[in-house]
């Protein structure tokens, strides 16, 4: 173990629902809503029975290699040479999955609200955080996130609340117009956004009481798609399906109409509060378990030594990996989507599979 | 090492404090604040006139005493290819940069109105600085009139007229629509957006000087994103009763016994619902009004409403008023071959199947639509008092 930290089930349940919807309640609505028009919020229903596999999958494996984290679990599986090639992918997956988060991030808010500054601005004052907080350790990450995630709720939720006013329940007939296949189309975009909470695998050796993972994890899975319904709804409600799918960031667009009486106007900073904090949270995550899976992978002593080059490395990639917002468009929507999905669910339930078959692992825990 | 760490903290956040704003400072005096804006189409060049009515920072102060008339705005008008590029030139008369932010309401002229909006629209959508909430109306003539008017009740003449639209439900006489609304029904392939109009009168002070001012007039219909008529009041409260956007306001129906005289009713609450209904590929419409009032004033001769029946008259009366101006709105509506009502969005709702072949020839099933209104109109209170005995 690189690192002697602890957290609790609750901690890691809010990580994992602030890691999703960090970046998600910003750029999902529109990607979703162009697939499934006015029956966006039907496939939140369906990213919730596919998350709980999911999050039965990742759990079922954390306990059958409790103390272990994926890198090193892949190679008890696979053996050394295989599993050093999944370890690989986990460390270059981390990478690639930050550096498009930290493109989001610049460039909302170069875009919408600082457009006359660089978008490299903001990705390097968002990794020097990042940084401070990989060198802190995930015990710190997870305590950060706890004072920002009750926040992040409250203004959320708040603003959704403030818009009833505006809402038209009209916008969501007819149900199900064209079938069930646009709603399956949005959930596949929506899958590889809640299967992020494959960074499990990384953290369940740190957590206090892995036997309850699981049951925590489905509640946070249910929450997830509870909060999803409310945002995709309220949106939905506010501005009906065609105008919801033609806005680039929906969310920023419904606080930005909020208003009440002559008082409550122009909330929007609380989104770009809850985007800046949420957002860096997302980030320090991702780049710790990078930072992880590298040292885990070269069976380094400390992985601080890497933090800072693996930060460098983030954000350079994060300039270069797209030209422009409608080349990120078709990143998210086109060429990550199944490399992520296939990284995110498929090797974890190969790996699940294979240590079956092959009896490997702890049997104590699994039920 | 505790309190190196904390020294640094202070210092960072010191600095965060301190340094704020670096990029994208805007300091106050360095910017025009738009209060409202008017879009015509230019009269000497090709391409686009922009009215603009941009505060006045100093003057708005309670310490600075205005004189009569006087306002604290400034009027600035500019030309250009396209909109950007006119809101671009107007830094041109102003040297400064525009803040469009506050911006309360966009006019658009007449003329404008006519050739389209689909352009204007967009401009003002994609602009992030533009916000949803702005008012949209159009001008009954040119809209640089309509901004370039100065009286009014608030201190900042577009304040006012944006005061105007949210008064609009105490009447329930006119429509109010704002940027997120009319997009959402122009992204509707059938349903005809409208918007409401507004007008310039002349005011005549204590000092018997005439001064300009706006009020809101009768309803613009659009199809297609150009303006193809108008509503006048009575059909506007008509199109109001269909929508459901009634929300106050009053109902006059003549005094049975007295034909010059009217008795007035208070609208409490109102709703509306429309019901389509397929039958062997014949599409009939049911609108369902429900509305329900007070009485509000009664001249003589007397009318004993403590009776039941004399109560039951009036609501007769009421609700037959209630129908005469739906019908009128429907009859103009068909008239213009607009479906300023959403039927075929509710159509679309109920049926969504057949819909799909409904839709390619709604311009031709529209006008001959066979619509019944039903209304049911209730009277719930007399006011403070029964009988009207003076």
């Amino acid at each position: 173990m690189l690192e002697k930290a602890k957290i609790t089930n609750l901690q890691t349940t809010w990580l994992m629902i602030m890691l999703v919807s960090s970046t998600g309640i910003l750029t999902l609505p529109t990607l979703v809503y162009k697939a499934a028009k006015q029956d966006a919020w039907l496939t939140m229903i369906v990213v919730g029975v596919l998350g709980i596999i999911v999050a039965y999958i990742l759990t079922r494996l954390g306990l059958m290699f409790s103390g272990k984290t994926i890198i090193q679990f892949s190679e008890k599986i696979l053996g050394k040479p295989l599993g050093k090639i999944i370890g690989f992918i986990y460390c270059v997956f981390f990478i690639h999955i930050n550096a498009v988060v930290i493109r989001q991030f610049s460039d909302i808010l170069a875009g919408h609200f600082f457009s006359n500054a660089p978008v490299l601005f903001f990705s390097i004052a968002i990794m020097i955080i990042s940084i401070y907080a990989v060198l802190s350790g995930i015990e710190v990450i997870a305590r950060v996130n706890e004072i920002i995630f009750p926040i992040f709720l409250v203004v959320t939720n708040g603003i959704i609340l403030l818009s009833i006013g505006d809402m038209d329940f009209k916008n969501f007939m007819p149900v199900l117009e064209n079938g069930w296949a646009p709603i399956l189309e949005g959930a596949y975009l929506e899958m590889y956004f809640i299967s992020e909470i494959v960074v499990l695998l990384m953290l369940m050796p740190y957590i206090n009481q892995p036997e309850n993972t699981r049951k925590s994890m489905y509640i946070g899975i249910v929450a997830l798609a509870v909060f999803g319904i409310i945002i995709f709804g309220g949106i939905g409600a506010v501005f009906g399906s065609t105008h919801a799918s033609n806005i680039n960031y929906p969310f920023n667009a419904l606080a930005r109409y909020v208003r009440v009486g002559d008082f409550i106007v122009r909330v929007e900073s609380f989104v770009v509060f809850i985007w800046v904090t949420g957002v860096s949270i997302k980030i320090a995550l991702f780049h710790y378990c990078a930072v992880m899976a590298i040292s885990q992978w070269l069976n380094l002593k400390s992985y601080k030594p890497l933090v800072i080059p693996v930060g460098g490395v983030m954000v350079v990639l994060s300039m270069v990996i797209v030209e422009n917002i409608m080349e990120m468009g078709k990143l998210l929507t086109k060429i990550v989507v199944i490399p992520y999905l296939f990284i995110e669910i498929g090797i974890p339930f190969l790996l699940l599979i294979i240590a079956l078959l092959r009896k490997k692992g702890d049997k104590t825990y699994v039920k | 090492m505790n309190k190196r760490v904390n020294l640094i903290c202070i210092a960072c956040i010191f600095m965060a404090l301190s340094v704020t704003g670096c990029f994208g400072k805007e300091e106050i005096n360095q910017l025009t604040i738009i209060a409202g804006v008017g879009m015509d189409v230019s009269q000497k060049e090709e391409g686009i006139q922009l009215t603009v009515q941009a505060i006045l920072p100093e003057e708005i102060q309670e310490q600075v005493k205005l004189e009569e008339g006087q306002r604290p705005v400034w009027l600035g008008t500019v030309t250009g290819d396209s909109i950007f590029d006119a809101v671009r030139n107007l830094s041109l008369l102003t040297g400064s940069r525009i803040l469009w932010g506050h911006s309360q309401v966009l006019i658009i002229g007449e003329e404008a109105a006519r050739q389209g909006i689909k352009e204007t629209i967009d401009w003002f959508e994609r602009s992030p600085e533009f916000r949803r909430r702005t008012f949209i109306m159009v001008a009954k003539g040119e809209a640089r009139s309509i901004i370039e008017a100065k009286e009014g009740i608030d201190k900042i003449p577009a304040f006012n007229i944006g005061k105007l639209n949210e008064g609009s439900e105490n009447t329930s006489k006119v429509v109010s629509r704002d940027l997120r609304m009319l997009i959402s029904t122009l992204s509707s392939k059938t349903t005809c957006a409208i918007l409401p109009g507004i007008t310039v009168y002349n005011k005549i002070d204590r000092e018997g000087k005439e001064n300009k001012a706006t009020k809101i007039q009768d309803t613009a219909v659009f199809k297609d994103y150009k303006l193809i008529g108008w509503l006048n009041e009575k059909e506007t409260r008509g199109l109001l009763w269909v929508l459901g956007e009634v929300k106050s306001g009053v109902i006059d129906v003549q005094h049975p016994k007295d034909e010059e005289r009217f008795i007035s009713f208070e609208i409490i609450r109102a709703g509306s619902k429309i019901k389509p209904r397929i039958k062997d590929n014949k599409v009939t419409i049911i609108i369902e009004i429900n509305e329900k009032g007070n009485i509000a004033s009664v001249p003589s001769p007397i009318i004993d409403i403590s009776k039941p029946k004399n109560i039951l008259e009036l609501e007769e009366a009421k609700k037959s008023a209630i129908e005469k101006d739906v019908s009128l709105a429907l009859t103009k509506a068909k008239e213009m071959n607009a479906d300023i009502f959403g039927i075929g969005e509710a159509i679309h709702r109920d049926y969504p199947k057949e819909w799909k072949k409904l839709e390619q020839e709604w311009d031709s099933i529209f006008p001959n639509l066979e619509i019944e209104v039903r209304v049911s109109s209730k009277l719930r209170r007399t006011g403070l008092i029964t009988i009207n005995k003076n």
